[in-house]
């Protein structure tokens, strides 16, 4: 950076040290279906600011929203909602010419070096086309060293932005310089300066065609992003996924942005191209100042390169701040499930890890409560629950999911005709999930009857495990096929699967082994299903089982001193804390 | 994860001297390039590189998956499984070799004495300790065996074999001859014996089938399955893979089903044919840490459960790290280092292992700028007569480009620890330790065309 564009750029901030500012944006894809066309809420009311020269981190699950924030920060998305403040201007009011403007401040590189590059054009085309859309270079002068009224004229014209002008004049004398970024040599543009008593009038005549600037300025970005002036002539197909990488980054920089969005531009890399490519980009930072946010699901990759890092999870941030700081020390119950799921590079780290259960639910119908609530390992029991244990919750939780995934499931026309008929359809069947969710328990007797089998079928005595399971299992108490059950459980212990061989039985002939307050409501639900309205039983299991978690959004709660927010009911006093609470189930 | 080994236990593959090559107009690349490794029963081994290093590859040629314009060229991949063996010999009678057989119907010391004759000398029959023995010592001493006529393809030399042998039998042992074996005899190893997970789970489901029926006809080609039966097998493996509301799932379309349950779909439709060894090709590439965390732990448990033999390919170290026993890591079609997952990552020797380790964020977290590896994979695309990494090595040194390294023994203490590189082995002079490359190198040189031609 020359160091009159690094006073201008002071000089421009106003002591706002934010390049962007984020408030309540929201960005809906519209449903576009006729009946039922829920918009899909891809980023639902985010908050946040990246400060000018840092790099913020954007991680999350694949259809958390990154993508769509990110490029509805430099406007390919139209945000539905909510501003984005650049510069302290709201760029999503911005139309027509100021868009155009504004654009060459705020670019973008693609995850997918294959699909983003046009494979009919050569490397140099295709570098070149943003200078070409944008006319570049704009030949805006500066005339320095007079108050009086200035005027241009020639091929020149008055600049009329804040960024630094392409050729600066001195008068009187006419002594020209030539800002960095532009390759014209000064001895090719001649100036005729002629004064009168209120204005100057500067006629800038260059004398190298706007083509060949923009040639040599392709050739100059090569080079700065370590291809060769060579690579001008050939075609896409004939570079690695790393030199496309570094081939769509010297695009992005062709018109000097300010900001530049990184979405996922490591990830279809190799380890050793992308050690490159991210040295490249923290070069190439440090040389131009310029502002990041990186999108990524690598977490390594952003603990290395962000200043700051948000975490984001269905449409929502949920925690945001310092990089090191939440690496060290997470504070959302979402950040620590995620970091505890990166495979360590150390075999010999035996790291409690968290697994999450399921997927995040549809963007188009979020959980009404915190966003992470369906999947949350630590959820905040209902206080006259809080004494049940970890593998009753686990059901509990599994049964709602699986009725809400049900709602969810499209429904055929013939499968809606088979249930207003009373008829057998393939969502019937709850009995069986009951059995299948929560654990079940057999007598003693049984039990030890059920070792024996076990042990009779592994060792390839199957008559008599089927003479043992006949003898002390009454085929009468189960709706099931009672040879099939034995049939399918000899072959889940011939399979080695012997605990699942043991639940099988267990499911069907023992009592479900859960306390009897929750045992009477999840009978009611099921009585619910039964009747055919699953919207009461989930209704029922929300009302019984939910907590603040379920009906009500979290706040924004700061849990640093650097001021980390993270987006969790837990922060509350009157909770524990989200690691507490990981700590007593561990 | 690791089980406990015995170490007299035949793994259950054998992987020697594999050399899988591409032809095209251009140029011949030879994708893999003299690989040899073994996996145990129960044991994950992974395998890892860049794109383009040849793993995929070699899990193809194990598959008997490579197609034109690749050709298997040369080496050996044995199958040791019984079932799968007795399986394949009761349906290939013809291309079996029955080893006990043999025995009766042969004197050993006549047909040895027809070697010796012949082109062969007793120490490339029974090792160099046994250079200018007659025939009858080496069959009194056990140092050649009817089984070793067979495995050697002396056997198919004299005659006594066909040439098309693919299937080996000796009492209850034997193994299958990958290499060897005819499409029909492929198609009855993979899935029941071998199975194979790719990286992206669409391909392998087709989108116009319910992803029940897709796993009824495993069933049914594999294991003869079929109706009523069929389905609760089905309904069986989708929750063994942990697929809730599985009775439901089976008759959704894959479309239907996210991302990581598509991929447990596809893991359910591998177990249905209840596998000995099951190769996973980039299994959690396309997923999400969280889901990916998941299947790992799936795949864990299902080993666990079945003592299954995994094959583990990913160019993620800290997968890696989580999964795997043992490591091979691989570079432009060579197996360049092999170690126990702990050794390697306590301390990699050769230098390629170490850039690759260097590179990854995750280890050196901070401000610090990673170390990177200069240049990018070549394409092998001739017979290496130097090191291929030499032109990206920190550490090369004149020979390197003279030279080519082969595979020696770094372990400190047993972990059985190999490395091709010219700095190793670490106690000889450097003069000697290249000596001792070129020494041991000659020797697969020599026999590398005599396989070629055997081929053609």
């Amino acid at each position: 950076m020359s160091e009159t564009e690094e006073l201008r750029r002071t000089e421009r901030t106003d002591g706002r040290r934010d390049l962007v500012n984020v408030n309540g944006l929201k960005t809906y894809y519209e449903g576009g279906g006729l009946i039922n066309s829920q918009p899909v809420k891809a980023v639902d009311g985010v908050d946040f600011h990246i400060e000018r020269g840092e790099t913020l981190g954007l991680v999350g699950e694949s259809g958390c929203g990154k993508t769509t924030l990110g490029r509805t920060l430099v406007r390919l998305e139209r945000a539905t909602d909510g501003e984005v403040l650049f510069d302290g201007d709201d760029i999503t009011t911005f139309s027509g010419k100021r868009v155009k403007r504004w654009r060459r401040d705020a670019q973008i590189v693609f995850q997918d070096p294959e699909s983003s590059l046009n494979d009919r054009m050569t490397i140099g085309e295709i570098i070149q086309e943003p200078l070409n859309v944008h006319d570049w270079p704009d030949l805006d002068v500066d005339v320095v060293g007079t108050q009086k009224q200035v005027e241009v004229t020639g091929d020149g014209s008055v600049n009329q932005d804040e960024r630094e002008a392409d050729i600066t004049v001195e008068v009187p004398g006419g002594a020209v310089t030539v800002r960095d970024g532009v390759p014209l040599p000064e001895d090719r543009v001649s100036v005729d300066v002629t004064e009168s008593d209120s204005t100057v009038t500067v006629r800038v005549d260059v004398d190298v065609a706007r083509k060949r600037l923009r040639r040599a300025r392709v050739r100059e970005l090569l080079t700065t992003v370590g291809l060769r002036e060579e690579h001008y002539f050939r075609y896409p197909h004939q570079f690695s996924g790393g030199q496309r990488q570094r081939i769509g980054i010297a695009r992005a920089l062709a018109l000097e942005p300010e900001f530049v969005v990184l979405d996922e531009p490591v990830s279809a890399l190799d380890v050793s191209v992308q050690a490159k490519i991210l040295n490249l980009l923290e070069d190439l930072q440090e040389e131009f100042g310029l502002t990041y946010l990186f999108i990524a699901h690598d977490l390594s990759v952003v603990r290395h390169i962000c200043d700051r890092v948000a975490v984001m999870y269905l449409g929502h941030i949920m925690e945001i701040g310092d990089s090191e700081e939440l690496f060290e020390n997470p504070k959302n119950p979402y950040t620590q499930s995620l970091l505890s799921a990166i495979p360590e590079t150390d075999p010999t780290d035996d790291k409690q890890r968290i697994t999450l259960r399921g997927t995040p639910p549809s963007p188009r119908d979020p959980p009404q409560g915190c966003p992470f609530s369906t999947r949350c390992p630590v959820k905040i029991h209902p206080s006259e629950y809080e004494h049940l244990d970890e593998k009753t919750w686990e059901g509990i939780e599994l049964f709602r999911e699986i009725l809400r995934e049900r709602q969810r499931a499209d429904r055929s026309f013939t499968e809606r005709a088979r249930a207003i008929l009373g008829m057998e359809t393939r969502f019937s069947g709850i009995d069986e999930i009951v059995r299948e969710v929560f654990p079940h328990r057999l007598t003693q007797e049984r039990e030890q009857a059920l070792d024996r089998a076990v042990e009779a079928a592994a060792s390839n005595r199957e008559d008599e495990a089927r003479e043992i399971l006949g003898t002390n299992f009454d085929p009468s108490e189960t709706d099931a096929d009672f040879d099939d059950l034995v049939d399918s459980f000899i072959s889940d212990v011939h399979a080695g699967s012997h605990g699942q061989a043991r639940s099988r039985i267990r499911e069907r002939f023992g009592e479900m082994d859960v306390p009897g307050e929750v045992r009477g409501d999840v009978d009611r639900a099921v009585e619910h299903v039964r009747d055919g309205d699953e919207q009461a039983a989930r209704e029922l299991l929300r009302e019984e089982f939910g907590s603040v978690c379920d009906t009500e959004p979290p706040d924004h709660h700061s849990v640093s001193q650097s001021g980390r927010t993270s987006y969790c009911h837990r922060h509350l006093a009157e909770h524990e804390e989200p690691e507490v609470a990981f700590e007593r189930q561990s | 994860m690791s089980i406990q080994l015995t170490r007299e236990e035949d793994p259950i593959l054998t992987v020697e001297n594999l050399q899988t090559s591409f032809f095209t107009d251009k140029e011949t690349i030879r994708a893999v390039d003299d690989i040899s490794y073994t996996i145990q029963r129960g044991e994950t081994v992974g395998i890892v590189g860049e794109s383009g290093s040849g793993k995929s590859v070699t899990a193809r040629s194990i598959m008997g998956l490579v197609d034109s314009p690749g050709r298997v060229m040369g080496g050996s991949i044995r199958f040791r499984e019984p079932t799968t063996v007795d399986r394949l010999a009761r349906l290939f009678p013809k291309r079996t070799a029955e080893v006990d057989e043999l025995r009766e119907e042969h004197d050993l010391v006549e047909l040895v004495e027809r070697l010796l004759n012949g082109r062969h000398t007793a120490s490339e029959l029974a090792g160099e300790e046994y250079a200018g023995a007659d025939a009858e010592t080496l069959v009194r001493d056990g140092a050649v065996d009817m089984a070793d006529l067979v495995e050697d393809g002396y056997a198919a030399e004299l005659g006594i074999v066909n040439e098309r042998t693919f299937v080996v039998r000796d009492g209850s042992e034997g193994y299958v001859e990958v290499t060897n074996a005819p499409t029909e005899g492929l198609r009855k190893l993979r899935g029941r014996g071998i199975a194979m997970i790719f990286q992206d789970p669409l391909t392998s489901l087709n989108p116009v089938y319910t992803i029940g029926n897709q796993i009824k006809e495993a069933l049914r080609l594999h294991r003869g399955l079929t109706g009523k039966r069929a389905t609760e097998e089905a309904v069986r493996l989708l929750e063994a893979v942990s697929i809730p509301d599985a009775r439901r799932r089976i008759d959704e379309y894959p479309h239907q089903f996210s991302g990581g349950m598509r991929q447990r779909a596809v893991i359910a439709m591998a177990l249905a044919c209840e596998p000995e060894l099951l190769i996973c090709d980039e299994p959690t590439t396309a997923l999400d840490v969280t889901i990916q965390a998941q299947i790992l732990e799936l795949l864990e448990e299902i080993q666990e459960e079945r003592n299954l033999s995994i094959m583990f390919i990913t160019h993620d170290m800290g997968v890696m790290a989580e999964i795997a026993d043992r490591i091979n890591v691989m570079y432009a079609g060579e197996l360049v280092e092999s170690a126990p997952a702990r050794v390697l990552f306590d301390d990699p020797k050769h230098p390629y292992t170490q850039g690759l380790l260097e590179s990854i964020p995750s280890r050196n977290v901070g401000g610090e700028r990673l170390r990177t590896i200069e240049g990018d994979v070549p394409t092998p695309n001739e017979k290496p007569t130097y090191c291929r990494f030499a032109p990206r090595c920190p550490e090369a040194f004149d020979a390197c480009d003279a030279v080519h390294p082969v595979n020696v023994d770094v372990s400190t203490g047993d972990a059985n620890h190999t490395a091709a590189c010219l700095l190793y082995p670490e106690d000889m002079a450097r003069e000697d330790a290249v000596a001792y490359h070129q020494s041991r190198g000659g020797e697969t040189a020599q026999a590398a065309p005599d396989e070629v031609n055997d081929d053609e």
